[in-house]
């Protein structure tokens, strides 16, 4: 698959940064339900589709356009729900994300070339109808090479919508990327506020982070 | 400075007075009742066209309500999930949803029973807990 029409794929929607962020919302969903999210921000675009086996256990094949390290990774993606606390107003989850695949471009050397690639992810959330609290710390790795990760969003929802009405949130999102090459206009730590929509199957993320990036993320389950 | 810039004007965004919250406070209703029951299969039919349907409508329907109380339901994607694998059983016609008292009301098809154990099976392979069922 050619890098450009990954980018076209990718150009359906968008996320923050490496997205294996705190950006995928709930990366687990209900039994033998499919789930397509699209993520982007100028230099990184990703696409993940996955299958819910389970209440715990999600299966996926994801494309990530890294255009800061120039590359595009394929493979395939394991979302597994460690703990599941459920309150009478309040949820919280802890998850673990693992993937596995190759690594294709020219990695800013000019040499194209594919690597074995592989992530791992913690994620943990707590929200209820009106507050959400998010953290994520990971590691990518590609031959010779390991970046990591770590994120946080808070966010509030200015009115408690019913099902099936248009629920919004405001949130903040704050990535720390310590690997980041910033000599190719990447930053070590980026800060998005964004706003969130959401309704029936779809879901919509739109922000403008402290790099001058903006971000767009989607999300539709069937 | 563009980043500090940029997290001082979410602070505002996110203190600004636009956006206080609406606490309520939702007690926990209900107690758990047991119930005669019938099995029934796991078969698939095709959800009804409205995924909403007014709680109203569904308790009209007396004697084929189970109103569950549930555990983590906080969010529209939480709703979704218990509709979808609750409209999965043989024995539902509908479901409806209140995100706000935390309960999803069940018309059971004419003839059809759930027991309290098969509910609360639904409901924890939806990903959530049962906290109470009430039938009318």
């Amino acid at each position: 698959m050619s890098s450009r029409l990954v980018r076209a794929l990718c150009a359906l929607g968008a996320a923050a940064g490496f997205s294996l962020t705190i950006s995928e919302a709930r990366p687990v969903s209900y039994p033998e339900a499919w789930t397509v999210q699209t993520f982007n921000e100028a230099e990184r675009n990703a696409l993940l589709i996955h299958y819910t086996t389970t209440p715990k256990a999600a299966y996926g094949l994801r494309i990530e356009d890294r255009g800061y390290d120039d590359h595009v990774f394929y493979g395939g993606q394991h979302n597994r729900l460690l703990k599941r606390w459920n309150a009478p107003d309040s949820q919280a989850n802890l998850y673990l994300k693992l993937g596995a695949g190759v690594a294709a471009g020219d990695f800013n050397t000019g040499d194209t070339e594919s690597k074995a690639a592989g992530f791992a992810q913690i994620a943990a959330d707590w929200e209820n109808r009106h507050v959400f609290f998010s953290a994520a710390a990971g590691t990518y790795a590609v031959e010779g090479a390991m970046m990591t990760e770590q994120s946080a969003r808070i966010g509030v929802a200015p009115y408690a919508a019913e099902f099936g009405a248009l629920h919004t949130w405001v949130m903040v999102q704050v990535d720390h990327r310590p690997e980041v090459d910033e000599t190719l206009g990447a930053e070590e730590l980026t800060v998005t506020p964004l706003l969130r929509f959401f309704k029936g199957p779809a879901l919509m993320e739109i922000g403008y982070s402290s790099n001058d990036e903006p971000l767009f993320n989607f999300t539709y389950r069937f | 400075m563009k980043l500090i810039s940029t997290l001082t004007a979410s602070i505002v965004l996110l203190a600004s007075p636009a956006f206080a919250q609406d606490h309520q406070d939702h007690g926990d209703h209900g107690e758990k009742h047991e119930h005669e029951s019938h099995d029934h299969g796991d078969g698939h039919h095709e959800d009804m066209a409205s995924d909403e349907m007014a709680s109203s409508e569904i308790e009209a329907a007396e004697g084929r309500t189970v109103t569950v109380k549930v555990n983590g339901m906080v969010c529209d994607f939480c709703a979704r999930s218990l509709t979808k694998v609750l409209k999965k059983k043989d024995a539902v016609e509908d479901v409806a949803i209140s995100l706000e008292d935390k309960t999803v009301t069940i018309l059971l098809k004419e003839g059809s029973a759930m027991s309290d154990e098969e509910i609360e099976k639904a409901v924890k392979n939806a990903g959530y807990n049962l906290a109470a069922i009430e039938r009318a």
